[in-house]
């Protein structure tokens, strides 16, 4: 055997393994949710644990069961609603961020622009107060506005459109006012559609950070027909009886957007993460 | 009627320590083709994206149709300008790209598809409209740049070394077809080249520039035949105007080393004497067409031949260059392709003295 042969072989056996080991509590996960509460428990110690029911009648009954004990599309609708709203402002903002970082010259440009990058250090969680003390100041709690507005603005992706704009030639944003384009415009009709991979990458990471949130929409909603997915599976967690696989089953739900989106916007994760540095695209 | 008017215009870029453009003075008629030329940073493109509004005016006053446009922004001088790297928007195609400037003027749709759909037939883009700019050859690119100029009607066209990114015989191409666009459309032109060839077959007036200065501005023909300098003699014309420096003794002038000493013609002698060079050191320059290898030449001229080892020839065709060594001076002369001689050989040339020029070897300017 050549050693390229060994080493195609031996990389391929270790990249199973570890899809293998990121894999199972996923499948687990759905299996569960498609058997009956008592089999789950029998089969744990099993390899049945990693098969649905037997009984093809069982595999949708916890969904059922779910969606009649509680407002499941109200939630994800609500999560939805949030993740859309995010998205959109996140690309705005942080695109007209970028652009101005990349393409205007004004006193303190470097400086602020240290400072924001230097941001990137803070742990969310150190901030959490302080932002619900001004998201209360302002009046926006039990409001979509609290849920959304504070996660939209984000040094990193202010940092990763920055690179983008830097990477289109100086020369197209200036034929464009040559043709009597005033910045917004050569911004929104030039720029932005030149920078669709990082549009990608940040409105696909926008949307995941979103749809995962937890703490946050907890802390500023009151009201559970606000709740998001994410702070409705706590109350599926919590409302006796509990029934593992209605858990499962919600978890399931709530995984679903986000394995279509990396099916789908994989390419752009990789390519825009991987090229925050150097702005290639 | 557009004119333009440079007066005393300076530029420093902030943190530079010199002006990148000192003390630019030009006047460009309505209808005109200017020809900004000189070597790489020599301030051309600086005063070029001065004037389209791309960079700030340090000092000094720009005015477009007597009007001051210092403080215009780019976007409403009304200019059209051509880049280097084409400058077009990707993600539009052939078609939307040229009517990008006309939709933001809120020209009526139909007004649009007319201009677009002319300047397509004058520039062989027509069935290109709907291709994107990546699927498009250099030359196509530069085409629909040109084309997007040509639809605005703006009443200037800036072009900043428009053929630089293009292939020798495309460039060739590109070239007869802005001279054709200019001819038809009469509008008003900047061109920026560092290419003298361009210059020299483009321009209605060239403005030659140095360190951000203007050397010369005169018609091709004027900056040919008459360079104020030395820069401006070596600048234009391809093989380069040899130069030498020489003694002017009586009625010759002799290099240094004696391998080259020429009779003067009266009126020439009379000029030099008059302004003071008699016995005084000279830098002479000659255009390599004025050396001659016939034998007819000769004849006329005994008293300005000069025997030149060739080092290198080049034969061009209806012509060969002859790249020599005359004592410690090297001389390239252009002749005709029958007087070709291999390299290691001598032969004689004779001088032109009627189109030698003389300049001061301190100033450098000219004293024809």
């Amino acid at each position: 055997m050549t050693r390229k042969r060994f080493n195609l072989i031996w990389t391929t056996v270790l990249i199973t393994l570890i899809a293998l080991f990121f894999l199972f509590p996923l499948v687990w996960m759905i299996t569960s949710s498609m058997k009956s509460e008592a089999e789950i428990y029998k089969n744990m110690t099993s390899w049945k644990a990693f098969l649905p029911s037997a009984n093809i009648n069982e595999w949708f009954g916890a969904y059922a069961q779910l969606f009649k004990r509680f407002p499941i599309m109200h939630y994800i609708l609500n999560s939805v609603t949030y993740a859309l709203c995010l998205t959109a402002g996140s690309l705005v903002i942080n695109g007209l961020a970028g652009y101005g970082f990349a393409k205007f010259k004004f006193t303190g440009n470097k400086i602020l622009f240290s400072i924001l990058i230097a941001m990137m250090v803070i742990p969310g969680a150190t901030l959490i107060i302080q932002q619900f003390q001004i998201a209360k100041n302002m009046g926006l709690l039990n409001t979509i506005l609290a849920v959304v507005l504070p996660g939209m603005a984000s040094p990193f992706y202010i940092y990763m459109f920055k690179n983008a704009f830097e990477a289109i030639p100086e020369s197209v944003s200036e034929a464009a006012a040559m043709e009597g384009a005033g910045s917004f415009r050569i911004f929104w009709n030039i720029l932005l559609p030149m920078a669709k991979p990082t549009i990608a990458t940040v409105g696909t990471l926008a949307f995941i950070g979103s749809w995962n949130d937890y703490v946050w929409p907890l802390m500023v909603l009151n009201d559970s027909s606000q709740f998001p997915l994410q702070v409705a599976i706590t109350n599926v967690n919590v409302t006796q009886p509990v029934y593992m696989n209605q858990v499962m089953a919600i978890l399931t739900i709530s995984t679903i957007p986000l394995v279509l989106v990396y099916i789908f916007a994989q390419k752009y994760l990789v390519q825009g993460l991987g090229s925050a540095g150097n702005g290639d695209k | 009627m557009v004119q333009i008017d440079l007066e005393h215009v300076y530029k420093k870029y902030e943190k530079a320590k010199d002006y990148s453009v000192t003390d630019f003075n030009l006047h460009i008629n309505d209808e005109e083709f200017i020809v900004f030329v000189g070597p790489s940073g020599c301030g051309k493109s600086t005063t070029l994206r001065m004037i389209a509004g791309l960079e700030d005016i340090s000092k000094g006053d720009l005015k477009i149709g007597g009007k001051r446009m210092n403080d215009l922004p780019a976007k409403d001088r009304d200019i059209a300008m051509v880049f280097q790297n084409y400058a077009l928007y990707p993600h539009m195609s052939v078609y939307d790209n040229m009517a990008f400037g006309l939709k933001i003027r809120k020209t009526p749709k139909d007004v649009i598809d007319k201009k677009i759909k002319n300047a397509a037939k004058v520039l062989g883009l027509t069935e290109y409209l709907k291709r994107k700019p990546a699927d498009l050859s250099g030359g196509q690119r530069q085409r629909v740049a040109l084309g997007r100029a040509i639809v605005r009607d703006a009443p200037i066209f800036l072009m900043d070394e428009p053929l630089s990114n293009l292939d020798a015989k495309l460039r060739v191409s590109m070239r007869a077809e802005i001279a054709k666009i200019h001819h038809q459309l009469k509008t008003t032109t900047i061109y920026v080249t560092h290419d003298q060839v361009e210059a020299m077959t483009l321009a209605d007036r060239i403005v030659i520039m140095k360190d951000g200065k203007i050397q010369q501005v005169g018609t091709p023909q004027e900056v040919y035949r008459h360079p104020v300098n030395v820069f401006v003699g070596s600048f234009i014309g391809s093989p380069a105007m040899n130069f030498c420096r020489v003694h002017l003794n009586g009625d010759h002038v002799v290099s240094d080393d004696g391998s080259m000493n020429f009779l003067l013609p009266e009126g020439r002698l009379k000029k030099l004497r008059q302004q003071g060079y008699q016995g005084k050191e000279l830098v002479m320059g000659i255009r390599p067409e004025d050396i001659h290898a016939e034998q007819m030449f000769m004849e006329t001229f005994p008293e300005d031949i000069a025997t030149a080892e060739v080092t290198v020839s080049e034969l061009l065709g209806a012509e060969t260059q002859l790249y020599t060594n005359i004592g410690n001076n090297e001389v390239v002369c252009k002749v005709d392709s029958r007087d070709y001689v291999k390299p290691g050989v001598k032969v004689k040339l004779g001088f032109d003295m009627n189109k030698a020029h003389f300049f001061d070897p301190a100033t450098e300017m000219t004293l024809d």
